[in-house]
């Protein structure tokens, strides 16, 4: 039943930061049944595997609960994994010891989704940033505040502040933070887990720009993940679309946009409002019909299937593998028997 | 004439930390069929305007004039205000998950609408419960009516949550972001199904929401709110491509832009005002590219801008600068220029510039 | 530093309307609003005073009965007694009257207190300790961690109070030491429940997360992120458990198997005076009082710091 799923478009060219191998993460169901049958699991990332170029930024997009942030916790290690292999920097660290992780959580972050929950209400914005220095001890007294100071001015954030606490910000200063406390050891790889789902548009705006000169200037690598097409094009190289723990397409960002091969893709893509009234009312939606199935008992065969416009009888049986176009050279892969073509995408 | 016209609407809540002025003056109107989008971003005074056209905000001081068919809603007793409620103006609230009451099915939570407002047989309510459940798209409702809430998925909720809505053909929707938890795809839908029941009864429609593409899909007027105050009016296509109002064009061009990856966003500075403490003058002025001294002091009205017909915006740069791009902003530029004192002029550039050009 | 940084950098406004209310507020953390608001507080301002007083009367009761002139035990044959040998009642010498033995209740009532304040904050003050390390460990570790922690909190729970203490005492034999270590032993059970459920919800908290993927270790994150955020509905519970001790204190003086007469509390007194209670009312009614006034005092403050912390209307973030 399981395909193979590996990232078909390992390019040797380039540098490869992070690489996933058939990631597998289930959650078990603490259900209500009495009798011990067989265990029911959420299948929350079903076998992902992924490349991740140095200096690059790949955005994993999907919608509610298709396992995008278990797929960021499994990466940063938050997570052990069921199977498969998370291999930072040429080393498998998918089953180091907490010890043994040490040294790893220094070159990899991750800022989260919600800037609320973040930040421990409780604790100065400074000494919430200076934590990575505290706890890998870097740095004492002065110079560490000097040090968080300099990371507060980094991120835009006026470092007299640094005495306040999270409250007495707001939802984008409070992303700024979670930025700052992030970057404070250099990582190399920054997991960013919707970093601006939680904001206003205009103040989305200005975090995305500090992500993107923070790269500039530290030459980090993100994995960015969104719920939402229109967020990622503007910070991504490269897209995987998830659906229901895999991936389902990979491409180049202006690949994928061009040319959607992915009948959920292109529904995805056509679902997202564009605020154009022209474009608006010329363009056609692609409707999906029903919701997102459940992760604990995923449809056979492709797990779009269900919803899927262009679905025949062969996708409810087999489960197609996420390969190579014909003839593409870009990396473009799908998982899906009846690709769109060109010109079949929507508007 | 209007279906609803609301007029110099404030609302104001007092707090232990002093009084908190959530809606200065709006004022708009939305006539049959039509539909009016709002836009503003979190703590503009969206929903609380709309709650308190509908009497639902509690221990708020509301004045003004809300006319609904010629009768004003403001003062309105409460048992009267109840009979208008749901049955000519129906309301979809922000948070499916709590507008359900979480221990009665789903049909009987129908069935109750329709029977507080019409004298039906129990059988009949049930009839039609299950008829709405079907128009909304929700598949073998002759089942999924005796369903709990939580046994339904958030869109489905959403799709209950306006089947209640149109239970009883209310001349008006109030839609106070009935997608924002939603995943696009199940937003698309319930966008599909607003509009189409809208052709279907000719409903008005006021949809709020903080997402200008979907106002840019449904909308036939926007409103543009920001510190609990109307900033802009006009027709969609007005407002998208003849913005007036420097908070508008702010936001439009902030999106990224079609086709436009790799260049660098061009966010809002600053951010929105307390509104415990809201600024002198135009309430947008920290913030705004184009203050000029007087600003600061003087609030703006609004009033005509040429963008279309009943264009109206607040802001004192000259009626006829509309619309977006390098060279409109150029001229709002030098007016902006021009009608600042040079010793003041410093301050607010430097305060007013966050971003590369 | 970098001309990015500078390009960025913006003027730090309050959010909209929200958490932020006025300049006056703005610098101050979550201690310090609730510092604030209970200061403009009028019953936690009374309550606090009177247990100020019966704080003060405590800890100056030798200075006070040297003023007077009255030591705690020593008996006034004959100006404290009718010459039938019935205590006298109140009046300018003997302020709450005398004893049985002559004794002044006034002197014993305040002496009374040091011992009731003693054991109240001593003995809530362990189980505080014990409750809150117990709880933090059974509901951040979970597992097989939580499951013993839970289940002795549990056993401790159904524990009769009463009967275990009368065993202990009969084989120990009664004294302070005895009495506190027993109240401390049945209290820290019910804190370190709430602390479990407060610590449940709270590690699933992000910021947890983050601690962790910076690499913080369990000790760090049960005491520096957690700790933080249960300690204000442990003060709550704290000010609330004393005078729970001090009552358990009272109870078990008053039967005799907690501090042993003649050394003055008011459990032993109440139980000493209750063979007198229609010929000296003043006997029963002044460590009654002492006992009543103190808890009611300690339970208002407690709403009140409770109140502080988590006001109505306020949005939790
Ligand atoms: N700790 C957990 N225990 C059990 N199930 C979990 C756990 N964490 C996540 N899940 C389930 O795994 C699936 C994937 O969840 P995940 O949070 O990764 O989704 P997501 O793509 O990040 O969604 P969202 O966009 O809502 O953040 C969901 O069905 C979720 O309910
Ligand atoms: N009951 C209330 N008491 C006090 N203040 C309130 C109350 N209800 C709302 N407010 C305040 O009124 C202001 C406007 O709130 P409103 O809910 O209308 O914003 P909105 O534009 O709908 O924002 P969002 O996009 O977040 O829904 C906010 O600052 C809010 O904190
Ligand atoms: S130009 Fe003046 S009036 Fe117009 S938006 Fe800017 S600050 Fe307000
Ligand atoms: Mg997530
Ligand atoms: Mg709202």
């Amino acid at each position: 039943m399981t395909a193979e799923l590996r990232d078909p478009s390992p390019r040797t060219d380039e540098d490869v930061l992070l690489r996933l191998e058939e990631v597998v993460k289930y959650f078990p169901v603490t259900s209500a049944k009495v009798f011990r049958g067989k265990r029911d699991h959420v299948h929350a990332v079903d076998g992902v595997s992924l490349d991740v170029a140095r200096g690059k930024t790949i955005a994993l997009v999907g919608e509610t609960g298709c396992g995008k942030s278990t797929l960021a916790r499994c990466i940063t290690r938050l997570y052990d994994l069921t199977s498969g292999k998370v291999v930072f920097d040429g080393e498998d660290i998918s089953n180091h010891s907490r010890r043994r992780l040490r040294p790893y959580r220094r070159k990899m972050q991750m800022i989260f989704q919600d800037p609320y929950g973040s930040l421990n209400p409780r604790r100065r914005v400074g000494s919430i940033i200076a934590d990575a220095f505290t706890i890998h001890g870097v740095a004492e007294g002065e110079e560490r505040k000097a040090k968080v100071q300099e990371l507060m001015e980094l991120v835009g954030l006026n470092p007299e502040h640094f005495n306040r606490f999270p409250a007495e910000f707001s939802g984008g200063q409070r992303q700024r933070i979670g930025i700052a406390r992030a970057l404070a050891l250099h990582p190399q790889l920054v997991v960013c887990d919707e970093p601006v789902s939680a904001l206003d548009v205009s103040i989305q705006a200005q975090v995305i720009n500090l992500l993107a000169d923070l790269q500039d200037e530290l030459g980090l690598t993100y994995v960015f993940i969104a719920h939402d097409l229109s967020v990622v094009r503007h910070v991504s190289d490269r897209i995987a679309v998830m659906y229901l723990g895999r991936i389902v397409e990979i491409a180049d960002t202006d690949d994928l946009y061009a040319r959607p091969r992915h009948p959920y893709t292109n529904a995805l893509l056509s679902a997202v409002p564009v605020p154009d009234p022209d474009v608006a009312s010329r363009r056609e939606r692609v409707l999906l019909v029903g919701d997102v199935p459940s992760p604990i008992h995923p449809p056979t065969g492709c797990r779009f299937h269900p919803r899927c416009p262009r679905a025949q009888e062969v996708c409810a049986v087999e489960d197609p593998v996420l390969s190579l176009q014909q003839g593409d050279r870009t990396g473009h892969a799908v998982a899906c028997h009846f690709p769109l073509t060109d010109g079949e995408a929507h508007a | 004439m209007a279906l609803l016209e609301v007029d110099d609407l404030r609302v104001s809540f007092s707090t232990p930390d002093g009084v908190l002025q959530a809606v200065r003056g709006v004022s708009f109107s939305v006539d049959p069929g039509q539909t009016l989008g709002v836009v503003g971003e979190s703590g503009s005074g969206k929903s609380v305007s709309m709650q308190a056209i509908l009497g639902l905000s509690q221990g708020a001081r509301v004045s003004g004039s809300a006319r609904f068919e010629g009768r004003d809603l403001v003062g309105m007793s409460a048992g009267e205000l109840r009979r208008v409620r749901g049955a000519q103006i129906a309301m979809i609230f922000q948070d499916p998950l709590s507008s359900l009451h979480p221990h009665y099915r789903v049909g009987w939570q129908i069935m109750e609408m329709i029977r507080a407002h019409d004298k039906v047989a129990k059988k009949q309510a049930r009839r039609r419960a299950v008829e709405l459940l079907s128009l909304v798209g929700i598949p073998t409702p002759e089942q999924r009516v005796d369903d709990f809430p939580h046994q339904f998925s958030g869109g489905m909720r959403q799709r209950a949550m306006i089947a209640m809505a149109l239970a009883l053909n209310p001349k008006l929707l109030i839609a106070d972001e009935p997608t924002t938890a939603l995943d696009v795809t199940v937003q698309a839908q319930i966008l599909e199904l607003i509009q189409r029941l809208q052709k279907e009864f000719g409903t008005a429609v006021v949809m709020i929401t903080h997402d200008l593409g979907i106002i840019a899909d449904v909308a036939d007027k926007v409103m543009v709110m920001y510190a609990g105050k109307p900033m802009e009016y006009a027709d969609k296509r007005t407002m998208y491509y003849k913005a007036h109002h420097p908070y508008t064009v702010g936001l439009i061009e902030s999106l990224p832009q079609q086709g436009a990856a790799g260049d660098r966003l061009r966010p809002i500075p600053g951010l929105p005002p307390s509104l415990l403490r809201v600024p002198t003058g135009c309430p947008f002025h920290p913030r705004c590219r184009y203050a000029m001294d007087r600003c600061v002091v003087d609030e703006p009205p609004m009033q005509e801008a040429s963008g279309g017909a009943a264009h109206r915006s607040a802001c004192w740069l000259p009626p006829d600068l509309v619309g977006l791009g390098p060279d409109v902003a150029l001229r709002r530029e030098q007016v902006a220029e021009s009608g600042r004192d040079a010793s003041a002029q410093t301050a607010t550039v430097a305060q007013s510039q966050p971003g590369r050009r | 530093m970098s001309q990015l940084a500078a390009e960025l950098l913006e003027p730090i406004t309050p959010p909209s309307g929200q958490v932020v209310a006025s300049e006056a507020i703005q610098g101050r953390g979550p201690w310090q609003l609730a510092w604030a608001r209970l200061r403009r507080d009028k019953v936690a301002i009374g309550s606090s005073l009177v247990i100020a007083v019966i704080a003060l009367a405590a800890i100056f009761a030798p200075l006070i009965a040297r003023l007077i002139g009255h030591g705690p035990d020593t008996q006034f044959q004959s100006t404290g007694l009718s010459p039938q040998g019935i205590p006298v009642g109140p009046s300018t010498s003997f302020f709450f009257g005398t004893d049985d033995l002559g004794r002044d209740v006034f002197i014993r009532v305040i002496y009374g207190a040091r011992i009731s304040l003693l054991v109240g904050v001593i003995a809530s003050g362990m189980a505080i300790i014990v409750g809150v390390v117990v709880g933090l460990a059974a509901g951040y570790l979970g597992r097989a961690a939580d499951t013993v922690l839970s289940r002795l909190m549990d056993v401790i729970l159904s524990l009769p109070f009463l009967v275990f203490a009368i065993a202990l005492v009969s084989v120990v034999g009664p004294s302070l030491t005895i009495t506190v270590a027993v109240i401390a032993f049945f209290s820290w059970a019910s804190v370190g429940r709430i602390v479990r459920g407060q610590v449940l919800s709270i590690k699933e908290k992000e910021f947890v997360e983050a601690a962790r993927s910076l690499g913080a270790g369990d000790l760090r994150i049960m005491f520096v992120e957690i700790l933080p955020n249960v300690l204000a509905p442990t003060i709550v519970y704290a000010t609330l458990l004393i005078p729970l001790a001090i009552v358990f204190e009272a109870t078990l003086s008053f039967l005799g198997i907690g501090v042993i007469p003649p050394t003055p509390t008011w459990g032993n007194m109440l139980s000493e005076a209750m063979p007198f209670y229609r010929v000296a009312w003043w006997f029963v009614a002044f460590p009654g009082l002492a006992l009543v006034v103190t808890t009611v005092a300690f339970n208002l403050l407690g709403d009140s710091i409770r109140d502080a912390f988590d006001p109505r209307g306020s949005r939790s973030s």
